[in-house]
């Protein structure tokens, strides 16, 4: 616990046979250090950018069915599975007194047999510090870093001090290559091509908080 | 009589505003407890459901550590893998519950210490939330965790530590390492201040905030707020390790007729 004392500075005012009493109250107060996290989680539509809010409690984010597509961009593969959507999640982190550092790690899940590579080289994060501008208007938003693969989040930390009065959010995406975007992939990247097996490839994202 | 009250209340509120309310909330992020060899003491923790869901929670214990550059920066490893782990110590009651909407859960934990302490002992226990997983294509699950930090440190702690190689940092700042010389993890709060030769203090200000383990140094950094002009001064680095511990640095300044600082001596 956290003792976090204020002065609360009264003046009582009175008046008495013409003169001003002054007193001054000290009020205490305990906040615990606590830590808790939540999550909005929206998809994205990969064309227009228009974010649809899922609903709460969603954990899954699936990029559905890929499509092979000419993407045509600097620094992209011709033709190369994608999908038509990638995902956003706005991390809320509360702590009380303290505050709360996040750790975000990935591990691989499923691959098809036969598979090579898996979907940590094939997945991206790119991690923003969002501020809030007005109720219709988008956030202002900073990168934290630079995109990586999802193989690359090894107890990746976002200190506190990284959103201080913003809040965190994880852009999750396929990887595609375009180094003209406004966070560009990663250069150690693999797109999903022809070569690819075909079938379930799956991986778990870890946000841990903890305070201090 | 007429009486006139008048409060002034002054307060700064510090939440981080984001879209969507916590699912999981600990009351308790940290559990610092000094403790003698042999020693025995329980305590308990309570966690909130914030949301109107069902939440399924498992608790498990890991070991942790500060990583460079110690800005608080960790690794989470299996228990009992790490030097100092209080795995081994730490018991805990129950490892598995579910929490109705805005539900909330006390865990009681159990701490026993062995014959002799003679350093930090440091562990996190986890509350992580089950999710659902993706079945089939391509895609990533997403699994949230908080976890309560637990400090066991020996009542006769050795907090041994110095403000060491401060350098100039282009004129505009200085860095300095903060050097862990004793046997638990030190945050400490560092301030500064710079001095005229009068003894008038120019400026003020509050270092960034390192977690560093015994035996390794972070580095901290001390901006300077405004221009000096040509004269002597003092750096004062005053790093409060808490309980009434300090370390202090001194650092004698020279500013030339250029602008230009020169550090005499430190």
């Amino acid at each position: 616990m956290k003792k976090i004392s204020f002065i609360l500075a009264g003046f009582i005012l009175s008046w008495t046979a013409g003169a001003w009493a002054q007193t001054t109250f000290t009020v205490s107060a305990n906040i615990p250090a606590g830590t808790g996290v939540g999550f909005t989680v929206s998809q994205v539509n990969a064309t227009t950018n228009a974010f649809t809010t899922m609903p709460a409690g969603t954990t899954a984010l699936n990029f559905g069915t890929l499509q092979l597509t000419n993407v045509g961009t600097a620094g992209s593969p011709n033709y190369i599975f994608l999908p038509t959507i990638y995902w956003a999640l706005d991390i809320a982190v509360t702590g009380g007194a303290g505050s709360p550092n996040t750790t975000v790690t990935y591990t691989d899940g499923a691959k098809p047999t036969g598979a090579v590579s898996s979907l940590g080289v094939k997945g991206t994060v790119m991690f923003t510090k969002e501020v809030y501008t007005s109720s219709t208007t988008p956030p202002t938003e900073t990168g934290i870093g630079t995109k990586k693969r999802f193989l690359d989040l090894v107890s990746f930390n976002v200190p506190a001090s990284s959103v201080s009065g913003g809040w965190l959010r994880a852009y999750i995406g396929i990887w595609n290559g375009n180094t003209t975007q406004t966070f560009p992939d990663p250069s150690n990247g693999q797109p999903f091509t022809t070569g690819d097996a075909a079938g379930t490839y799956t991986g778990t994202l870890t946000f841990t908080e903890t305070v201090g | 009589m007429i009486v006139r009250i008048v409060f002034l209340a002054f307060f700064a509120c510090g939440v981080i505003a984001g879209e969507a309310q916590a699912q999981l909330y600990l009351e308790n992020g940290k559990v610092v407890l000094a403790v003698s060899g042999g020693e025995h003491t329980n305590g308990s923790l309570i966690i909130r459901n914030t949301s109107a869901d069902q939440a399924d929670v498992k608790v498990y214990w890991e070991d942790f550590k500060y990583k460079p550059p110690y800005d608080g920066s960790k690794d989470f490893l299996p228990a009992s893998t790490v030097t100092g782990s209080a795995s081994q110590w730490v018991t805990f009651y129950p490892q598995s519950f579910s929490l109705p909407p805005f539900g909330q859960q006390k865990i009681d934990y159990s701490v026993a210490v062995p014959g002799s302490i003679d350093k930090g002992h440091y562990g996190v226990l986890f509350f992580e939330k089950s999710s659902l997983a993706v079945t089939n294509g391509e895609g990533v699950n997403l699994v949230t965790r908080v976890g309560c930090l637990f400090f066991i440190e020996p009542t006769d702690k050795n907090k041994n530590a110095a403000i060491e190689n401060v350098k100039l940092e282009g004129n505009e700042s200085f860095s300095a390492s903060f050097a862990n010389h004793g046997n638990i993890i030190i945050i400490p709060r560092t301030t500064y201040y710079i001095m005229q030769e009068g003894g008038l203090v120019l400026l003020r200000g509050e270092a960034n905030k390192v977690y560093v383990p015994p035996g390794a140094a972070a580095t901290i950094e001390i901006p300077l707020k405004k221009k000096l002009s040509p004269g002597r001064y003092t750096l004062v680095v005053n790093a409060d390790l808490q309980e009434g511990d300090v370390a202090v640095k001194e650092i004698s300044l020279a500013v030339d007729a250029s602008g230009q600082i020169t550090i005499v001596n430190s």
